[in-house]
């Protein structure tokens, strides 16, 4: 697993911890879990409350990459299918 | 930058992850593990990726469900008049591989 803060917008989300810090929907804020599925516009969140599906757009999300590293997404950086998002949208910051 | 070759590598790691998840989940959910399998099969036609025939056989060709003999598939050993024949049938889908055998060595 080689996933990492630069490659982690081409990489696989499923499976990774994850944190919404920060959204339009305020009651979204805090939500922790583990990415189970993911859409175009949308993560699917494994909550200790259940699944829970959230949009990408207008959200920060916090992954926790496997060693240990965390990572503040913009969540419009994620925006498009999983199949797709491993081509190219490569942003470096 | 995403040069042909990154792309190839994060798309062979990406694959092997939800591969992965998707035997582990396999029991306690298993909708979710064929949409694993499903996205992993997606991402390597994406990327072009060639998977290992066994890869490929370990994985119903409709469905989509991960392939383990007793649980999600009945392996039977057939004789043809092509020759041995291992006969793989998804229980959950129907769908139905048959593979030549050679003697001993045979390719799952």
């Amino acid at each position: 697993m080689r996933r990492s803060p630069s490659n982690i917008l081409n990489h696989e989300l499923i499976g990774l911890k994850a944190s919404i810090v920060g959204s339009l929907n305020p009651s979204q804020i805090g939500l922790t879990g583990i990415v189970v599925d993911e859409t175009m516009k949308t993560l699917v969140l494994e909550t200790p409350n259940g699944r829970k599906r959230i949009l990408k757009e207008g959200t920060h999300i916090l992954f926790y990459l496997p060693n240990c590293v965390k990572v503040l997404v913009d969540g419009r950086e994620l925006i498009g299918r999983p199949e797709d998002r491993l081509k190219k949208r490569t942003k470096s910051w | 930058m995403a040069s042909r070759y990154e792309v190839k590598r994060i798309a062979g790691e990406r694959v092997r992850i939800l591969l992965n998840l998707a035997s582990d989940v396999l029991r306690k959910d298993e909708e979710l593990a064929k949409r694993y399998v499903q996205l992993a099969f997606r991402i390597a036609a994406k990327a072009r990726l060639k998977l290992p025939r066994e890869v490929k056989r370990r994985y119903c060709r409709r469905c989509k469900v991960p392939l383990i003999p007793g649980y999600t598939a009945r392996i039977r050993v057939k004789k043809g008049c092509g020759g041995t024949k291992i006969v793989v049938t998804c229980l959950r889908c129907g769908y139905i591989r048959r593979y030549p055998l050679k003697g001993k060595g045979q390719v799952k």
